[in-house]
């Protein structure tokens, strides 16, 4: 029969003699464990509310651990730098491991049945990042226990990262992304995951009208290159405008007009207008290397839509073009209608979000048709998100002090190692 | 028209001042010649610096951190400045010869690849966190790049002189540690500027995955620094090798055939 004692010394044997083989074997079990039953296709899910009460437990329990056997040599080595430097390393090289294959779950090659198609929603990683979570809790128990000089600066980091990964992991169970695609002047009410499933968004979002904001064109010279479609862009970076030079492939080209919305007019070329579905135009005069010079219009072609540019040759080989202009912000006017209250009008762009009850809406994407503009709007409900948000001002503030704490750390460093080396006797 | 014409002449300018500052700071160079010439060149150098990136900002309409010369350059500011504030707060000439070396590579680097002065700004980088976010990296990687530096010349010098390596460490250990919770703060900005503009603060991006990675490094080593003898040798080995992290975060990851779906692809020129 085994007794307390005899337990005692050997936990204490194991994890002292051997404590960073003991961390790397146990932590690698766990994940190739949970790979096994990713394979077997035993998912476990969680939902809320047992999600968070799970979690909850499992940080509550551990660090209670940690506190009431603080100098127990099993919890020492759970909060030990063998046990945290080995996850954090686990959890750097499967991330790693995640940007080397590219994640896309619409995959179904070998990679895919592996899962490292999805590298980051499945049982290893998450195991992995529980593991890291349980180091943290046990970590944070043992200080509040056994505190120290830079107490503050400790608790603030650990208990920080402890509530991001709390509210990453059960945040994943509630966190909805929904797309709203409108067309101007329609109304929807609802969004469709990217499962199709509709979700009610609690309120009434009409686009009223999408627009975009432009940065003026860029003008271009290009050389062919041989055959096909090849070139070399010999190019000045800046925008066009009125009286400006630029000289490529020693012809000078000088640019007469410039109108960011024109349209085709019989008499002039190209004449200015105030119209959406126009094209910026550009009037430049080419002054050749042998003296001689002419004028032209350059148009930008819009490639969504089909149109093409309208260059001028230089010669047999070069040509100037206008490119098409890049957005520099682009805004759906949204009127928005919640429940027994008055519409009121919203302008929602990137970079800034309009909340519409327990949804967040995105500017994502657009579409331009001939047909007209659609504006793709991303709805986000993540309920985790305050807890999420706390642990990062924690950390953010937990930074401020170790910075603040850096210049005098040595001492610190000395108090540290002398305590774990009385710990370790 | 906007052109470079300018900064190759600013940078030669700059090179010709720092070397004169290298020179100065070399030990058989006397103190009292160390201290106006060597320091006056390298502030010299660093206004010129830091007058172009203030020019460029103005002239651009834009932070100019959206390309990786822009970086660069950001980074060629920093590093003479924590040269210059380590020798004035912890007394030692360890880190103001590697920070003079490191920024003139990083000046070359920025000469050899001139970026295009494009005004233009994507939708989602129009935003306030832009700056910080960048700025704070940027300082947490020249704190980086200069605590990797100095680990190599320790490196190499602890083998060739009776040098008192574990004092000595004590630098690269102070670097390091001064330079985590900037690079802790430029994660956290991202993660909030990252929910604003496209709704959740994570998604494992290639490039957010890696600037995880780079703090994952520094944090192991942290851990490890703090919780164990470390023995030195394996100390400077160990902040070298963290900073390739840092540099396969910062140039690297473009490179990934899974960051052509990135959705941070602004850095690339």
């Amino acid at each position: 029969m085994v007794t307390k004692q005899a337990l005692h010394v050997s936990v204490k044997a194991i994890t002292s003699s051997h404590p960073w083989l003991l961390a790397l074997v146990s932590q690698v079990s766990l994940v190739v464990i949970a790979f096994i039953i990713q394979l077997l296709g035993k998912h476990i899910i969680l939902l809320s509310p047992w999600n968070w009460i799970v979690l909850g437990m499992i940080i509550l329990g551990t660090s209670t651990l940690g506190m009431w056997f603080a100098r127990a040599n099993w919890v020492r080595w759970a909060g030990s730098a063998p046990f945290a430097v080995t996850i954090i390393l686990i959890v750097a090289v499967m991330s790693a491991f995640g940007t080397f294959i590219v994640q896309d779950p619409s995959k179904m090659d070998m990679l895919a049945r592996f899962g490292l198609r999805t590298m980051f929603a499945n049982p290893p990683f998450a195991t992995a990042i529980l593991l890291m979570l349980c180091n943290l809790s046990v970590t944070t128990g043992r200080r509040l226990a056994l505190p120290r000089p830079g107490q503050i600066g400790f608790l603030l980091n650990h208990v920080g990262l402890i509530l991001v990964i709390l509210g990453m992991f059960a945040g994943t169970a509630q966190f909805k992304r929904v797309t709203l695609r409108l067309h101007e002047g329609e109304m929807v009410s609802q969004g469709i995951d990217a499962q199709g499933k509709a979700f009610d968004l609690g309120g009434n979002v009409t686009l009223n009208a999408f627009d975009i904001e432009k940065y003026p064109p860029k003008l271009v010279a290009a050389e062919f290159a041989g055959q096909g479609n090849s070139e070399k862009l010999v190019t000045d970076q800046d925008w066009v405008s009125e009286n400006h030079d630029f000289t490529a492939f020693g012809t000078k080209i000088h640019i007469l007009a410039y109108y960011p919305m024109a349209m085709p007019d019989v008499k002039d070329g190209w004449k200015p207008v105030d119209d959406r579905h126009s094209l910026p135009a550009v009037f430049i005069r080419l002054t050749l290397p042998d003296g001689r010079s002419r004028e032209d219009w350059v148009v930008a072609g819009v490639d969504s839509l089909g149109i093409p540019p309208t260059t001028v040759a230089i010669d047999d080989t070069h040509v100037v073009g206008l490119l098409e202009p890049e957005a520099k912000a682009f805004r759906s006017h949204l009127a928005i209608k919640k429940p027994e209250k008055d519409p009121a009008d919203y302008v929602l762009e990137v970079n800034r979000p309009v909340r519409v009850g327990s949804w967040q809406l995105y500017q994502n994407s657009y579409e331009l048709k001939m047909s007209g503009r659609t504006s793709i709007i991303e709805a986000i409900r993540d309920p985790a998100l305050p807890v999420v948000y706390c642990g990062l001002i924690a950390m953010l503030i937990g930074a401020f002090v170790a910075l603040w704490g850096s210049n005098g750390r040595r001492k610190d460093f000395d108090l540290g190692i002398e305590q774990a080396k009385k710990g370790n006797k | 028209m906007m052109s470079h014409t300018i900064f190759p002449i600013i940078a030669c300018v700059t090179l010709a001042l720092w070397t004169i500052a290298f020179v100065t700071f070399l030990p058989p160079v006397a103190k009292n010649v160390r201290f106006p010439l060597g320091h006056t060149a390298l502030l010299l150098g660093w206004l010129q610096i830091a007058g172009y990136i203030a020019w460029l900002w103005v002239v651009l309409q834009r932070p100019p951190l959206r390309t990786q010369g822009e970086t660069l350059l950001w980074c060629t500011l920093f590093l003479p400045a924590i040269g210059f504030l380590s020798d004035w707060l912890w007394r030692t000439k360890t880190v103001i010869i590697p920070t003079v070396i490191f920024a003139m590579g990083f000046l070359i680097a920025t000469l050899l690849m001139p970026g295009s002065l494009d005004k233009s700004l994507a939708p989602a980088l129009r935003s306030p966190w832009f700056a910080p976010h960048v700025i704070v990296y940027m300082i947490s990687y020249a704190m980086m790049a200069v605590a990797a530096a100095v680990a190599g010349w320790l490196l190499i010098f602890s083998y060739y002189s009776n040098l008192d390596l574990p004092k000595s460490v004590e630098i690269v250990r102070r670097l390091v540690y001064f330079g985590f919770p900037f690079l802790t703060m430029g994660m956290i900005f991202g993660a909030l500027w990252a929910k604003v503009a496209w709704g959740h603060y994570w998604s494992w991006d290639p490039k957010e995955t890696w600037a995880f990675l780079t703090w994952a490094m520094y944090l192991a080593y942290i851990h490890l620094d703090r919780l164990t003898n470390l023995p030195p040798r394996r100390h400077l080995a160990m902040v070298m090798v963290a900073l390739l992290v840092v540099l396969g975060c910062w140039f690297g990851v473009n490179s990934l055939p899974s960051a052509q779906m990135s959705v941070h692809t602004y850095a690339n020129n």
